[in-house]
């Protein structure tokens, strides 16, 4: 248990976490879009494109719940190889590298329908 | 299932923080410090032997500067990433770059992370391990829901 309560912090760092913060950014973006831009079809399309992107991180959260599981049953069992821990770790991983190469995909497809400066106020400057 | 719960909690809370503070250290942020602190009580107290509880001890420290190192480093992979987002003229390698690096850094960390803990699980017995378990609901923000998620 030990194991999983800071392993599952650390993969929350680099998984859940990080999902969470940049969806944050992305229901922001949403906000701001009205804002941006004031032509109807393309507020259309970006929003679409957007809200995409917060729905591969809903369905992302979702695997994670069910990987979790998994590596909780492992972790409460006190003879779980290190193998078998490593694995259940390594398939959080595997689905983290997932979501970041989508949402590359998607950022890139998003950046196909706006202009420098309506981006800019999607995204300011952190 | 009390286990379950409490990562879940885990989960819900910190999310909870990093989203609203930008992954800073609030008053509920659960650190290296907080764990190495309870963990290190709680060693002390259930070990008696002085060589297994010096050994158990000396795993605590390097899970807890091992959280602290990861938690450091990604707080900088976000705010890299949140950066590179931010400037239209980014481009598709420049993001290869980033996540490659990011990944292997992680890695990094996970290995270390299990190194020490698996470390301290051989040095503890089952019974003394539940109870190290247990000890960590007293951190701040482990706390589960009313509906046990």
């Amino acid at each position: 248990m030990i194991v999983g309560t800071i392993a599952l912090f650390m993969w929350f760092f680099g998984g859940g976490g990080g999902a969470d913060t940049f969806r944050g950014e992305l229901l922001r973006a949403l906000e701001l879009a009205p804002t941006a831009i004031t032509e109807t079809e393309q507020l259309h399309t970006v929003e679409e494109v957007l809200e995409r992107a917060v729905a591969r991180i809903d369905t992302f959260d979702a695997e994670l719940r069910t990987l979790r599981t998994e590596y909780v049953t492992l972790d409460q069992d006190y003879n779980s190889t290190p193998e078998q821990i490593e694995g259940a770790l390594d398939r959080i991983d595997q689905a983290w590298g997932d979501l970041e190469k989508d949402m590359i995909d998607l950022r890139f497809e998003l950046r196909e329908h706006v202009n420098a400066e309506q981006w800019s106020v999607l995204f300011p400057p952190p | 299932m009390k286990y379950p719960r409490l990562i879940w909690a885990v989960f819900v809370s910190v999310a909870s923080i990093v989203a609203v503070v930008g992954c800073s250290s609030g008053p509920n942020m659960v650190t290296g410090n907080s764990i190495h602190e309870v963990l290190d009580e709680n060693v002390k107290a259930a070990i008696t032997d002085p060589d297994r509880r010096r050994e158990a001890l000396a795993e605590v420290k390097n899970l807890a500067d091992a959280l602290d190192a990861f938690g450091v480093d990604f707080h900088d992979a976000t705010s890299e990433s949140l950066a590179l987002n931010s400037d239209y003229n980014a481009t598709r390698e420049q993001f290869d770059e980033l996540r490659k690096r990011h990944d292997a850094q992680r890695r990094g960390h996970m290995q270390r992370f299990m190194l020490a803990a698996l470390g301290l699980r051989e040095s503890v017995t089952p019974e003394e391990w539940a109870g190290l378990s247990e000890s960590l609901d007293s951190l701040p923000g482990i706390q589960p829901k009313e509906d046990g998620t």
